[in-house]
């Protein structure tokens, strides 16, 4: 064989495609199996209760579990939700977030719990009228414990749960987590004080970046830049987490209906809620 | 040959990682920072404890004996067992509290009480109501109005389907109006520091009243701002309490940008107004300084010293009366019968009523007689300036001259130690009327100027056939009117 005016043999060629052309082909299969960055959505477009938080919880572990997830981005419509609940999804996504970066993205309302979430990510866009805030605590009082004739119980809060004043106390001290939860996720870059976020404000996106409760105006597809770009990533596809990690769907109400089938803004059970629930009408 | 062996192992090396890194390098451009992640300390947040309770046993010996009326007919919105604690703290004081429930009057409780205290009230007071109250106070009672943010009626609008909701602060404004106090229509809020919810704020700022001696530190469960006109601020906001009006630690009441204040005095001392009540119930009343407040309230409500005016009858004696009869007069039959229901008048208001032939030093009496000047009867009335010399005519101070045919008078001389009041006719037949007048409390037939009363009580005596006989009016010839 000539190549140019050089005489190849075949033990050349032999040993160009042993050396050269397998190692390449070998090189190329196995970059080949090099998976293709994703960024995880995950969305939160209801309250946050046991079954809405199982499935962010789900989620949030697929992605901690599978190395070709790079970072997430939570993509956020939500007033908020239990307690108990918004604690568990913050602790997961904290878990997350030693590993990957998480970047959220809120649609038209991060408020309460749902704002508690955002926190716990490494940045935070919103539109401009998105809703942003209402950090605290919202609950009904136990009633004042009386006694029954044929309710018998071996303590005077066994049916109450508590003392109404309790309660009032120990939603300051949930109110003081969640403020914790703020001042730790924002860091330095929060512009205002205790004195005005611990009203319970919600404000538009536009005012919430200049107190510094979010990073960010931009659309969804903005945070998921973000996110590849905190996660080093160049080239990347966006995939939502809820198919891949294959929940399972199962919901309850958890807002009140009313007997006409009206869904009211408020849970359908009393008790501790980092909830947004929007002004019924007051006339003084 | 070894050279060439280990060159192309490098080569097939080099071939084999060029794509791997090709691809990776595609898609990843670095290796991402991974922060320091700290969580909130939940474990270390605890619940929040109130104040210790800086309350000490109460030492009061002194029994007072003194009628607080708590208001309980304006609809409103306390239940009295909730109350309770304050209501002891009244009567641990010796007082004895009324509910006013609309009856009796409250013309007739405000008679003899000494405090009137309204708690969160719904329907707003009639005129009259604030002219007695108003009057009420000026001769030495004391008002006391509780207003709370907490406390409010919630109603479904008929047409719109709107919450409303009914504040107690419009009906507690009518009846502080005249004392120069106004409560906002707001509560007081501290996000910064606050007794276990940003709406129970603590107040450590005091104004030097009686009613504040020995505060150090009261916290208040929801409370109304309270603007009073020249007068006292008794519990004022610091810096970080707010209104929730303005947001902000000014009073929303005032343009000049006053503090905000939860409890304030009126100027004349008389009215007290607070914009919370909910730190008069257990377990809030332990917290902190706040029983020492309720005994405070309790004290200021029994410190007030009656003056009684002839309207406040049969209120007038703490004691035993005595009754004296002066100059002329005589005990007849017709006097028995309004003696006695003069007697069982005062038995309501546990005063007996005793014949006396003389006057019993230190003891409150009361005095009949006949309105013709006598020794005995100077000694009653020379404080009153009385012109009884004329036989047609009386002249009575503030009034002028008056006729005698069928006229009454009461006279009631407040002591220091005693009380007297004097009944005066100017016949004897005359005067069981006037008895009876003023035992069936029914004074519309008198006027009443201060001390003094002039009744019309011409039945039985004078107004009829006052004309001597012999000198009826003869008609008397008119002239008519010609064309």
């Amino acid at each position: 064989m000539k190549l140019g005016n050089q005489e190849i043999t075949w033990e050349q060629v032999r040993h160009i495609l042993l050396w050269i052309a397998l190692p390449l082909i070998i090189g190329v299969l196995i970059a080949a199996a090099v998976p293709k960055p994703v960024i995880g959505l995950i969305h939160l477009n209801d309250a946050i209760y046991s079954y809405s938080a199982q499935d962010m919880i789900a989620q949030i572990n697929y992605a901690r579990e599978h190395p070709e997830v790079r970072a997430v981005v939570l993509v956020m419509d939500s007033p908020g939700g239990t307690v108990a609940d918004t604690e568990a999804v913050y602790l997961e996504l904290l878990r997350l977030r030693q590993a990957k970066p998480i970047v959220t993205s809120v649609g038209s309302m991060a408020a309460s719990g749902a704002y508690y979430l955002s926190v716990g990510s490494d940045y935070i866009f919103a539109k401009p009228t998105s809703e942003i805030g209402n950090i605290g605590v919202i609950g009904y009082l136990p009633p004042s414990p009386i006694i029954f004739e044929d309710i018998i119980s071996t303590g005077p809060y066994k049916l109450w749960g508590s003392p109404r004043d309790t309660y009032v106390r120990e939603m300051e001290m949930i109110k003081q987590g969640f403020y914790q939860a703020v001042r730790l996720g924002r860091g330095g870059r929060l512009e205002v004080g205790p004195e005005t976020i611990l009203r319970g404000q919600i404000w538009p996106g536009s005012e919430a970046l200049r107190m510094g409760l979010i990073d960010a105006l931009g659309a969804e597809s903005d945070a998921v830049a973000k996110a590849a770009e905190l996660a080093r990533v160049g080239h990347y596809q966006a995939a939502d987490l809820y198919d891949l990690a294959g929940v399972q769907s199962s919901s309850s109400a958890f807002f009140y209906q009313s007997p006409e089938g009206i869904t009211m803004p408020y849970p359908k059970e009393p008790g501790l809620y980092l909830l947004y629930i929007p002004p019924l009408p007051v006339e003084k | 040959m070894n050279t060439l062996k280990r060159y192309q192992i490098w080569i097939a090396l080099a071939v084999l990682v060029l794509p791997i890194l090709a691809r990776g390098l595609w898609f990843y451009r670095g290796i991402p920072s991974h922060p320091k992640i700290q969580a909130p300390d939940y474990a270390g947040a605890s619940i929040p404890q109130p104040p210790i309770s800086t309350a000490v046993p109460e030492t009061t010996s002194t029994l007072s004996g003194k009628v607080v009326v708590l208001d309980y007919s304006h609809i409103n919105l306390y239940d009295p067992s909730d109350i309770q604690a304050f209501v002891s703290a009244l009567t641990r004081r010796g007082a004895r509290v009324e509910f006013d429930n609309g009856y009796p009057y409250l013309f007739d409780r405000l008679k003899y009480a000494s405090a009137y205290i309204v708690i969160s009230p719904t329907t707003t007071f009639s005129a009259d109501e604030v002219t007695l109250v108003g009057q009420f106070a000026q001769r030495g009672g004391r008002l006391i109005v509780f207003a709370d943010p907490t406390h409010g009626i919630y109603d479904s609008d008929y047409i719109s389907g709107n919450i409303v909701m009914i504040s107690d602060v419009n009906a507690a404004n009518t009846l502080l109006e005249s004392f120069g106090i106004t409560f906002a229509n707001d509560y007081l809020y501290n996000l910064v520091e606050n007794e276990g919810n940003f709406r129970n704020v603590l107040f450590t700022r005091f104004g030097e009243e009686a009613l504040t001696q020995g505060l150090g530190q009261v916290a208040l469960y929801g409370a109304h701002s309270v603007s009073a006109e020249n007068g006292k601020a008794l519990i004022a906001g610091d810096e970080s309490t707010f209104s929730s009006l303005t947001d902000s630690s000014k009073s929303p009441l005032s343009g000049f940008g006053q503090e905000l204040v939860a409890a304030a005095l009126s100027a004349d001392g008389s009215a007290l107004a607070i914009g919370d009540s909910t730190f008069l119930m257990p377990p809030y009343n332990q917290v902190a300084d706040n029983g020492l407040l309720v005994g405070a309230i309790a004290d200021f409500a029994l410190s007030g010293t009656r003056t009684h005016t002839l309207a406040d009858f049969p209120y007038l004696f703490a004691r035993q009366a005595n009754l004296l009869i002066v100059g002329d007069l005589q005990m007849t039959a017709d006097l028995l019968a309004p003696v006695a229901s003069l007697q069982s008048a005062l038995q309501w208001t546990n005063t007996s009523l005793l014949v006396a032939p003389k006057t019993v030093s230190g003891s409150d009496t009361i005095v009949l007689g006949l309105l013709t000047p006598s020794d005995d009867l100077d000694r009653y009335t020379n404080t009153f300036d009385l012109g009884l010399e004329d036989s047609a005519s009386i002249t009575i101070p503030g009034f002028g001259q008056i006729g005698r045919p069928g006229i009454g008078l009461m006279l009631y001389k407040p002591g220091v130690v005693s009380n007297t009041l004097i009944l005066l006719t100017d016949l004897p037949e005359d005067l069981p009327m006037l008895i009876s007048l003023l035992a069936s409390g029914d004074m519309s037939a008198c006027v009443i100027q201060n001390n003094i009363g002039v009744c019309s009580i011409g039945y039985s005596g004078s107004t009829y056939d006052t004309t001597p006989p012999g000198e009826e009016l003869q008609p008397t010839e008119t002239s008519t009117p010609s064309g």
